[in-house]
């Protein structure tokens, strides 16, 4: 009897570690942003577990703002998903920056802001991207960026989302209607 | 509902049904305990779509299934409940910690 009890206590256990797992891989539905001139340019998923996904918006000229919003699975926002996911967006932000200016890059942590992002309050952490031009002169390209990154928790789908957004000065002005445009 | 949040809360329906399979009189009060923690992590789960934080569900399921053994521990004075009690207010305190710096 007894060691009946135990088997199925294990089991019990391991069906709910199974279920969570499930969760965690269960497909997000994808934050999105809706500025007026962002174009969603890609999605990809990062990873399965938990599954995450982001989406990369760019408003095209020659000076061109880079928005990502990626969307991870989690019962809340644990610091090591916020920290690992927010450190892959940097990397592909960073990336995109670098290939998008032709620059390579230094970048330079300035202050922490709290920005209302679709409605949530969230603590952004703001930089300074340095561009060092390969090909000689920037012309009429600037010789600075700000990069924007911060997380909430959307409670009403069980995702976090993590938004970094990069522009130059002369997109200054669109950074309030960018951040409130990010829905989950 | 979103899909999701009925995954997160059925978690908790087996060890619900564990309990509820296996009340027996010589242990009621570990089974009431039992129930009352699956119920809770079912109702938190659901609740963490209108605002409750969940980082404390898990903590405080097991904390309820600790706190029912050491109230078995405190009438039966058995060193198996003692054992359990303290694994699951390790698991709990463990849970919690892991959240709150992992």
């Amino acid at each position: 009897m007894n060691r009946k009890k135990v088997a199925s206590a294990v089991m019990v256990y391991l069906i709910a570690a199974g279920i969570y797992l499930a969760f965690f891989s269960y497909p997000v539905a994808p934050a999105h942003a809706s500025a007026d001139s962002y174009v969603l340019q890609k999605e990809e998923r990062i990873y399965s577990t938990p599954y995450a996904i982001y989406r990369l918006y760019v408003r095209e000229s020659s000076q061109p703002a880079i928005l990502i919003v990626a969307t991870v699975r989690t019962p809340f926002l644990p610091s090591k998903t916020y920290s690992r996911t927010m450190g892959m967006v940097q990397d592909i932000m960073e990336r995109e920056v670098k290939e998008r200016y032709g620059v390579d890059i230094d970048v330079v942590f300035k202050k922490e802001i709290n920005v209302d992002i679709g409605g949530h309050d969230t603590v952004m952490q703001d930089y300074d991207i340095h561009l060092k031009y390969l090909n000689g002169l920037p012309g009429i390209r600037p010789d600075t960026l700000k990069m924007d990154i911060g997380a909430y928790f959307c409670q009403e789908r069980y995702e976090s989302v993590i938004v970094a957004y990069v522009y130059p000065p002369l997109y200054t002005g669109d950074f309030d209607r960018v951040m409130q445009s990010v829905s989950c | 509902m979103d899909i999701a949040a009925l995954i997160f809360a059925s978690a908790s329906l087996p060890i619900l049904a564990f309990h509820a399979v296996w009340y027996r009189e010589e242990r009621a009060l570990e089974s009431v305990y039992g129930i009352f923690s699956g119920i809770f992590a079912f109702s938190g789960a659901i609740v963490v779509t209108y605002g409750f934080p969940g980082y404390l569900i898990l903590p405080v399921t097991f904390g309820i299934l600790g706190l029912g053994s050491i109230h078995a521990y405190l009438r039966e004075k058995k060193a198996g409940r003692a054992l359990k009690a303290v694994t699951f207010i390790a698991v709990s305190v463990g849970v919690l910690l892991m959240e709150v710096f992992l």
